[in-house]
């Protein structure tokens, strides 16, 4: 087996040389990455949910909640997939909102000798709650009377409803 | 039956068919992100400015084009119809490396920039990349970016898979139980009724099941080291990426990442090999 390989490989860099050579960069680049985990590159794709999963009280989600009946707005009934950018945007704004520079893997940046210390991105993050709206018209969503909550769900009930954690960026 | 084969077996060497196929279901997907409202001038003016540990991000971020691009909304819905010419273009002019790479790089620069204003690096669009990349070059050239394409997508597999065992998620008979109930802890609040409902709670209820689902899956995905080293299983492979994305969008919601199906036909052309110099 291991005899065939090499006689591959040598056959692919002998008829392609040019390309062989785009090849080993491809392929350096990528375990390059791989190692250093500054990223997870496609070799570590599917890496999500390969943790443990424990069960929890609650399972929350940052939803626009209707300030006057107290309930969420349906994203799932958006057209597409479009529901998911109503899960990801708020999702990724309290995550980045409460990192190291609005930067989430800035301590991997910093562990090779880099880091982002740039002020502009959480400056722009402060406009978050505004521009939501506006992307969610474009979707075909309203969300006049409502306001951003993380709220827990447990078997198909509200148990909980707490304020985002976005305060940092506000400092 | 023979027939049929013959049939099957006249288009899987067929490169024009796979590359109008190819280029027309990523046109599909991109049309469906459009409405979705996943294209730049969806998301051109999004507060997020997102980089991560990236280098790509990062030496894409010193270009400049983003200022070009995403300076109105203008300017990103051409990008947006010029990326979609382009891709339909492939279909109707095949084997033209030219222009498979401009589309290949409009839809990098769309990846790119997109995950850069969500604020997240969604991965459901790779899969094009690896698709395309045997038509970004001459046919003297195409049994090796096949070859390579056929490398990454296999590695892609394999290494989901041996993180799933190396993280130890399989040691844990609720473990999946419990993804599905974060997955559609919303969902279910919003549709008390109706198939995945009913689906996804018996797995919950049932948790043995979602764990010899989760099992089978892992298993799937290491299956695809066979394809690293032998193009005897690609029909069996391409079968398994096919049947993971159904899953993926039935059972976890994720119907995002159907367009990876797209990367089945670099496991079912039948070509000249790597040895065989055209």
């Amino acid at each position: 087996m291991l005899k065939k390989i090499l006689s591959d490989v040598r056959l692919y860099r002998q008829n392609y040389p040019r390309f062989f050579i785009f090849s080993v960069v491809v392929l350096v680049l990528y375990a390059s990455q791989f190692l250093i985990k500054t990223e997870i590159t496609p070799l570590g794709y599917f890496s999500l949910y390969s943790n443990r999963a424990l069960p929890q009280k609650a399972y929350y989600q940052i939803m626009p909640l209707d300030t006057q009946t107290h309930t969420p707005r349906n994203i799932y009934q958006l057209k597409g997939t479009a529901f998911l950018m109503m899960e990801i945007l708020p999702t990724r704004y309290e995550i980045l909102a409460n990192a190291d520079h609005c930067n989430q893997m800035n301590h991997r940046l910093r562990r090779i000798g880099l880091g982002d210390d740039n002020m502009v991105d959480c400056q722009q993050l402060q406009n978050f709650r505004s521009w939501l709206p506006v992307y969610a018209s474009r979707v075909g969503m309203d969300l006049k009377g409502t306001q951003l909550m993380q709220i827990g769900f447990n078997e198909g009930k509200i148990v909980e409803i707490k304020h985002v954690k976005d305060s940092v960026i506000f400092q | 039956m023979l027939k049929i084969q013959l049939f099957f077996n006249k288009y899987r060497s067929d490169m024009s068919f796979w590359q109008r196929l190819v280029f027309g279901a990523i046109t599909a997907a991109l049309l469906y992100f459009w409405y979705s409202g996943m294209m730049l001038h969806h998301v051109w003016d999004a507060p997020f400015n997102y980089k991560g540990a990236d280098m790509t991000y990062w030496l894409y971020s010193s270009t400049g084009l983003t200022k070009l691009i995403l300076s109105s909304e203008t300017s990103a819905l051409v990008f947006s119809v010029i990326l979609i010419g382009l891709l339909l273009a492939n279909v109707i002019w095949v084997q033209k490396p030219v222009l498979a790479i401009a589309a290949g790089v409009f839809l990098l620069v769309y990846q790119i920039q997109f995950n850069m204003k969500i604020g997240y690096h969604t991965h459901h669009l790779f899969g094009f990349q690896f698709a395309l990349l045997p038509f970004y070059v001459r046919l003297n050239a195409f049994p090796a970016a096949l070859a390579l394409a056929r490398l990454l997508t296999c590695l892609a597999y394999f290494f989901a898979g041996f993180f799933k065992l190396y993280h130890g998620a399989w040691l844990y008979t609720d473990s999946y139980a419990n993804v599905l109930e974060n997955q559609h802890a919303a969902w279910y609040y919003f549709n008390q009724d109706g198939l995945r409902t009913g689906v996804t709670e018996y797995i919950i209820q049932h948790p043995f099941l979602g764990w010899s689902l989760f099992v089978s899956a892992m298993l799937m995905q290491l299956s695809f080291v066979l394809g690293i080293f032998t193009r005897r299983f690609n029909v069996w492979l391409a079968l398994g990426i096919l049947i993971f994305h159904l899953m993926d969008w039935f059972l976890m919601n994720l119907g995002v990442f159907m367009g990876m199906t797209v990367l089945v036909w670099l496991l079912l052309y039948q070509g000249p090999k790597l040895s065989e110099k055209r």
